[in-house]
């Protein structure tokens, strides 16, 4: 673990290596469509570029981008353009990881608000605490166990629901 | 049938599973690499132009702080006070006589000199020599300074001006004022100015301008 360093400095292919799949998961979570994930997934390393002497660590560049992906992402689904239009994709389906065997959890999380889908990718995939995911989306920690429990329920429910309907 | 409820377990694995295949392409993750080594060199040339900005802004606000401070110095202390406009004072010999007639200041060929006594609150106005007379008037108003300076203020129907100010109004705010100064032993400033009918003189002597100015403007704002 690499904590504060004044001597750290980003390597930004390194950074895209390292960290390029959790900020895409980030955004998609957040944007529910591939093309809206990549636009906020460029926003995010772009702005990288222009902040990164403020990084102190590996953690922190995490940590970071883990924070400003959020913001790209859900600066991006809350544009009023993006409200008002139905991009290509959308239109289409033209999401390719979509469709594929046993995808029912996928298109679950994905009908969830993205509030939830986001909380439980940090929680389960990335394994952050509530505490990181608190810092890292600047909410109470409080409203971070809430999000938890209603996204495990809903998405229990809707997983009940939908083996229900199979049978 | 109802199924059996979703266990904590499963719905980690299950969304492990899902994000997985939720991956950047290798071909994003090279177009954003190559925007962001160009947006790095833009930001450098830039980050150039900026200080180039900088040092020309720098000089700039130099130049416009020394001149700001200049403006206030001059506003704050040499700027005359009290006064929305004073013209400079002029040191003046000649002496000249003047009336108020129909609320009019008259000039008269006729020269008078006048004494001023700086410890009795009195303003004494002889006339010339030949005439040889003296006339002793008790001022309405008397400002003695601490430094022995007296202000003097009165109303006159008749007074000596230097003939230098026929030509040199000075005003504050509408008001008309005729001010001069006579270098003697005590710098002695005088002002004449008709209000409502009425010629007032405001004499100074031993004082500074400003405390002539600052008494002048108190009177005339009355």
């Amino acid at each position: 673990m690499n904590g504060f360093n004044e001597n750290y400095c980003v390597e930004f292919d390194k950074a895209i290596e390292r960290y390029g799949d959790l900020v895409y998961r980030i955004c998609f979570a957040i944007t529910g469509n591939a093309e809206d994930a990549k636009d906020a997934f460029q926003e995010t390393f772009l702005r990288l570029v222009r902040h990164h002497k403020e990084i102190t660590g590996e953690e922190h560049l995490k940590a970071w981008l883990s924070r400003v992906a959020s913001n790209c992402a859900k600066t991006m689904v809350t544009n009023p353009w993006n409200k008002r239009t139905q991009g290509f994709a959308k239109n289409i389906n033209q999401e390719p990881v979509y469709h594929q065997k046993d995808n029912s959890l996928f298109l679950e999380l994905k009908e969830l608000p993205y509030k939830y889908s986001l909380v439980l990718y940090l929680f389960y995939y990335e394994g952050y605490s509530v505490k990181e995911i608190s810092d890292i989306l600047e909410k109470k920690e409080n409203s971070v166990k809430t999000l938890l429990n209603r996204g495990r329920k809903l998405l229990k429910k809707r997983l009940e629901g939908g083996l229900d309907n199979e049978k | 049938m109802k199924n059996k409820p979703v266990e904590e377990q499963f719905i980690k694995e299950r969304v492990q599973e899902t994000f997985d295949r939720i991956t950047a392409s290798e071909e994003l993750k090279k177009e954003t690499l190559e925007r962001m080594k160009k947006a790095q060199e833009e930001g450098e040339q830039l980050s150039d132009v900026k200080k180039k900005r900088k040092s020309s802004l720098w000089r700039y606000s130099a130049l416009a702080a020394a001149l700001l401070c200049t403006v206030g110095i001059w506003i704050c202390f040499l700027r005359p006070t009290g006064a929305s406009y004073v013209t400079p004072m002029e040191e003046g010999v000649y002496y000249d006589k003047v009336e108020l007639k129909n609320g009019v200041i008259h000039f008269v060929n006729n020269k008078v000199a006048i004494s001023i006594t700086p410890n009795a609150g009195k303003v004494t106005i002889g006339q010339d020599e030949q005439e040889d007379k003296s006339d002793e008037i008790q001022a309405v108003d008397v400002l003695l300074l601490d430094d022995g300076g007296m202000i003097s203020f009165d109303k006159i129907d008749q007074i000596s001006l230097p003939e230098i100010a026929k030509d040199n109004w000075s005003y504050i705010g509408e008001q008309k004022i005729y001010v001069t100064v006579l270098k003697t032993e005590k710098m002695r400033f005088q002002a004449v100015y008709e209000k409502n009918g009425i010629a007032y003189e405001v004499i100074g002597t031993g004082t500074t301008q400003k405390e002539f100015i600052d008494f002048l403007y108190e009177k005339v704002m009355e």
